[in-house]
């Protein structure tokens, strides 16, 4: 069993201007479980220093961190996993090389959903499931139907991201998912603690 | 003396990876570096396992560009990392001992650092002004690839806008090779570029063995 259902992923410019290691510590405090790290445009070296920053907080929090996208800044912050995008690397080669760790996927489909769970993926973030103001604004939501056809056809846990909050996580727990992530809905609140409260509270964490 | 030449795609857009790898080779090339910082990384490790190969039947180096994860993962002979990159010592530690770690330095007292830090090269320049890539920092110039020539016991290779007219006097200043990419990958002919090349390295210095690395 995963030990988290609030997955958030980080977005420094989703923070209105707040240092974003202060913003996760925020989220971390109030009980988030489980971060990835998601900084696309940033070099390996500042992506490295801050995964060396966010690790001392998550374990002092006692929280999974996971790196998007780079098998190396994984490996070399000792971070409990790698989260891969949906051209990211593949699986079982970046397993073998960072074995008892956890392996998230992205996915937009139900044929990359099962085929990452053929793979080997723990888990799955499957989306854009809501109409959302961040990163995945360029695609189409999936909606609910489509959140329900993945979670019935792979056996690992769903989370349901894009557009997600408080008030519509039951309807994607009922559709399925095992949980959420979140990016500016808890990094973009102006009280991080209340939102984050309220996520736990929708999913029965509380 | 090495040539390396390093793979880019954005000074042209007649040749991918592969192709520049397989006639830079086929010109004389004795190291391969892939460098693209747009590629997803599926796709990058694909063209990395692919120029891995090939640079292996070939007994040629092949050295991957910042991602030590995909250098790790291409079984690549090693990583060249630039300024922004890890540090020689996490590569390390990722590649093990055996894997070559080669890193950039744009002045003697880094250079020096790295040659501790465990690097077993160092990629100095840039030597000229060069279109190839953005730089802060000023052309380093003869005098100061000379002066870390002298210095440090690793080998150096020298890049940055070298090419023809000007090689001969990058050579004098006793380099254990010299990278490049426009003077290869902005050519028309790759191939006929490397081995042109490849042949000024021959009469100034009469050697077309490569360097040890």
């Amino acid at each position: 069993m995963l030990p988290f259902k609030l997955y958030l992923i980080t977005d420094r410019k989703a923070t209105h201007g707040k240092p974003l290691e202060q913003a996760v510590e925020a989220a971390l405090q109030s009980g988030v479980k489980a971060v990835q790290l998601r900084e696309k445009d940033w070099p390996a070296r500042p992506l490295l220093n801050l995964a060396h920053t966010l690790r001392k907080r998550t374990l002092a929090a006692r929280a999974k961190l996971l790196i998007n996208g780079r098998l190396d800044i994984a490996m070399a912050a000792e971070a409990d996993g790698l989260h891969i995008p949906e051209n990211g690397l593949p699986i079982p080669k970046a397993r073998r090389h960072f074995p008892d760790k956890l392996f998230g996927k992205s996915t937009h489909s139900l044929e990359k959903a099962v085929e990452a769970e053929q793979h080997g993926a723990d888990f799955i973030v499957f989306g854009p499931v809501f109409d959302t103001p961040s990163k995945n604004g360029m695609m189409e939501p999936r909606g609910l139907t489509h959140l329900k056809q993945v979670a019935h056809a792979v056996k690992i846990p769903v989370f349901a991201l894009g557009g997600v909050n408080p008030e519509n996580t039951k309807a994607c727990l009922e559709n399925g998912a095992y949980g959420v992530a979140v990016i500016s809905a808890v990094l973009s609140a102006e009280d991080i603690p209340r939102a984050v409260a309220s996520f736990q509270q929708a999913l029965g964490e509380l | 003396m090495t040539l390396c030449v390093i793979t880019d795609t954005a000074v042209q857009h007649s040749f991918d990876h592969l192709e520049l790898a397989q006639l830079a080779i086929q010109g004389g090339a004795d190291m391969i570096q892939l460098r693209d910082k747009k590629l997803s990384s599926n796709e990058l490790l694909e063209i990395a396992c692919a120029v891995a190969k090939l640079c292996q039947s070939k007994n040629i180096r092949f050295i991957v560009n910042d991602r030590v994860d995909i250098a790790l993962l291409s079984d690549a002979d090693g990583v060249h990392l630039g300024e922004e990159d890890l540090s020689v010592w996490e590569a390390r530690k990722i590649l093990g001992s055996r894997k070559i770690i080669g890193a950039t330095a744009h002045h003697l007292e880094r250079a020096q650092e790295l040659e501790k830090e465990g690097a077993d090269y160092i990629g100095f320049g840039h030597i000229f002004p060069t279109s190839s890539k953005e730089k802060n920092t000023p052309p380093q110039g003869i005098a100061e690839l000379k002066k870390v020539c002298l210095t440090l016991k690793i080998p150096i290779i020298a890049i940055g806008g070298i090419g023809k007219t000007n090689l001969n006097e990058v050579l004098e200043a006793g380099p254990h090779g010299i990278a490049v990419i426009s003077a290869v990958c902005g050519e028309q002919n790759p191939e006929k570029a490397t081995r042109a090349l490849k042949e000024i390295i021959h009469e100034n210095t009469g050697n077309l063995n490569p360097c040890r690395i």
